[in-house]
């Protein structure tokens, strides 16, 4: 990300008046290797072809804003590796986490976490720190910290089906957990901060679990730790959520959570979250990344970008898919996305 | 006659106790298991599925009902005939495919499964084709499920429709499921069909086995 796209992220995120939508793409492990040709091992561990992949793809597409930035990451490994998760590694994949805590309350048996030092987190600040002094002198900046959220890393560490019936059956011990992750994630994205460095400004959390509960549960549960997560970080850094499970329950909450820009799935049309948080969010959304991203043909791409783009009217709306880029979005799909924004922007400036 | 409607109520509401102890009841005072089985647990678990499907429950309440379904079950199943499940209305075998730890979809078919009386095996996500194979082996069922979130293990499922090929004929119909995966996938890779969420699976599963019960032409 350059610091100019920063800029406009910024400006969009504090619901500004845009001349231009901007687009902004959340890119990673799942779709840059099969993009490239590229094996998930080498990319998560040759130093060399991770930077020259993600210099390549910023190369290709200078107009498209990347969300996190350069990312290091292990999937969603490193959030579960520190606090036991097994993780399997896969050559063609991104790894799968296993939950280990059989127990909810062996939770109190954990050693003390440590994320400078533990597993995948010790390795992500290790790769950051070596990494960034090339990335700066592209011309790139790393404004972002990132981590899973509270519900979707305690769900890695229990096991989702029984982190879910936790919330009911033991509710004292699903905040216990909580709690921890909570505290886990902000000594992590702080970690990060320090790592890369005073170009960061922001802050991405993702967190899909949220979506399967109801809104007394995340009332209880969800809403007090993503608040917490927000209040740990300065008031004008830009708070990123992403949840492409169910926003139903949640996205009138997320405002007083401490979140700017929301990016949700396919399931609810740009036009119903417009209706009932569009004023108080900056909606980075939502072509619908597989179906239409991967599958569609790029008149169907233009089609359904174009129909995000005007029910949005331009306003408080970054162009993005509904998710991350899906693994096997081509080059042409891409390519028809951002033609479709150009259009979009190009008739506004005449209106 | 048992108040069967408060026992659908109990059940939607994840009382597991309580529908353990009204199926009890329910049996002493003379009702047939299959009529409990139908009226008390299966028509109450399925108003838990169009609910979720509405968004009127979420997934900690569906989990929790189907737990209380399972212990109503409990008390039924030594009673179902002999080797104590001749009754069920067939056996699915069910996981998640190798390189694929998605299963919150796979867990709501399970149970909506078992919430329509079928006797289900559930080994997991993750899983080779050498481990569906040999669980069939030793389970028997009628249907084999898979489930596959990501495009890049979705091909992993014709990879275990191969290896139930490669057996020869043994009857199994193999279903599939999971967001991107479709009909016209199944009948790509040879699979006998797809469901597309857990009330779709059942009926799905349902007409498989009419499939493979039918007499054969
Ligand atoms: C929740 C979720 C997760 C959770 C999973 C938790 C869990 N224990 O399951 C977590 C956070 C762990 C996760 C991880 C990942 N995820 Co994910 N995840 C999702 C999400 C948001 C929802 C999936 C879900 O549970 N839906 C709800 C259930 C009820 O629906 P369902 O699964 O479709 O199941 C229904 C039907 O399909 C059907 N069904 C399901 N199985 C079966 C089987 C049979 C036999 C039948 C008949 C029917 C059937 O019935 C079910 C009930 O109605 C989706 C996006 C989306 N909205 O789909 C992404 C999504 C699937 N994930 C995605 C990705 C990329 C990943 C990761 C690779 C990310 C990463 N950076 O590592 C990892 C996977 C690692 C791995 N090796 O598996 C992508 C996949 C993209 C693609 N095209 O392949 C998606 C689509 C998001 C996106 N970016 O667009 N994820």
């Amino acid at each position: 990300m350059k610091p100019e796209h920063w800029e406009t992220f910024k400006k969009a995120a504090r619901l500004e008046k845009m001349p231009q939508v901007p687009v902004a793409l959340i890119i990673d492990s799942p779709w840059i290797p099969g993009y490239l040709g590229i094996k998930h091992l080498d990319y998560f561990l040759n130093p060399e072809v991770w930077f020259q992949a993600n210099l390549a793809i910023h190369r290709e597409f200078p107009e498209i804003i990347f969300v996190p930035s350069w990312w290091m990451e292990y999937g969603m490994a490193a959030e579960p590796s520190a606090l036991g998760g097994k993780i399997k590694f896969w050559q063609d994949n991104t790894p799968s986490e296993y939950p280990m805590l059989f127990r909810i309350e062996d939770m109190d048996s954990l050693p003390e976490y440590d994320v400078e030092a533990d597993a995948f987190m010790a390795l992500t600040l290790h790769r950051i720190r070596m990494q960034r002094q090339r990335i700066l002198d592209t011309g790139e900046i790393l404004p972002i910290v990132t981590s899973r959220g509270p519900m979707c890393t305690a769900s890695f560490v229990r096991g989702t089906t029984e982190f879910m019936m936790d919330l009911v059956e033991k509710p004292e011990w699903a905040h216990k957990l909580l709690d921890l992750c909570t505290r886990l994630v902000i000594d992590w994205l702080k970690a990060q901060a320090r790592a890369m460095g005073p170009t960061v400004g922001g802050i991405f959390v993702l967190d899909d679990i949220v979506g399967f509960v109801n809104e007394e549960h995340y009332e209880e549960f969800a809403h007090p730790c993503l608040k917490r997560i927000c209040d740990a970080f300065p008031k004008d850094w830009v708070k990123i959520y992403h949840n492409d499970a169910n926003i139903d329950a949640c996205v009138e909450h997320l405002p007083d959570a401490g979140f700017n820009v929301l990016n949700w799935g396919k399931q609810t049309d740009i036009a119903e979250v417009k209706a009932r948080i569009g004023g108080r969010l900056c909606l980075m959304g939502n072509v619908n990344p597989l179906e239409v991203g991967v599958r569609g043909t790029p008149a169907e791409v233009r089609a359904a970008t174009l129909d995000v783009l005007e029910k949005s009217c331009g306003e408080n709306i970054i162009l993005s898919v509904g998710g991350g880029v899906s693994p096997g979005m081509p080059r042409e799909n891409i390519r028809a996305m951002l033609d479709a924004l150009n259009e979009f922007n190009t008739s506004r400036a005449h209106a | 006659m048992p108040d069967y409607a408060l026992m659908n109520q109990c059940l939607y509401e994840g009382k597991a106790r309580e529908v353990e102890q009204m199926t009890r009841d329910a049996l002493a005072g003379g009702c047939s298991v299959r009529e409990v089985l139908l009226e008390g647990l299966i028509a109450g678990m399925s108003v838990v599925g169009e609910d979720f499907k509405h968004n009127v429950l979420y997934v900690p309440e569906v989990l929790i009902a189907a737990r209380a379904m399972k212990a109503g079950m409990t008390v039924l199943k030594p009673l179902l005939g002999p080797g104590g499940d001749t009754n069920s209305t067939g056996r699915l075998l069910i996981g998640t495919v190798r390189g694929d730890l998605h299963d919150i979809g796979k867990n709501l078919v399970c149970m909506m499964a078992e919430g329509a009386g079928f006797q289900v095996k559930d080994i997991g996500v993750d899983q080779s084709v050498e481990k569906f194979l040999a669980a069939a082996d030793e389970f028997k069922p009628d249907v084999v499920g898979m489930s596959a979130l990501l495009t890049t293990t979705m091909s992993y499922m014709k990879v275990v429709v191969d290896g139930f090929e490669q057996r020869g004929k043994t009857g199994i119909k193999l279903a599939i499921g999971g967001a991107p995966t479709s009909q016209a996938f199944a009948d790509e890779i040879g699979a006998d069909g797809y469901g597309a969420d857990a009330s779709g699976a059942v009926d799905l599963f349902l007409s498989l086995l009419e499939k493979k019960n039918a007499p054969a032409q």
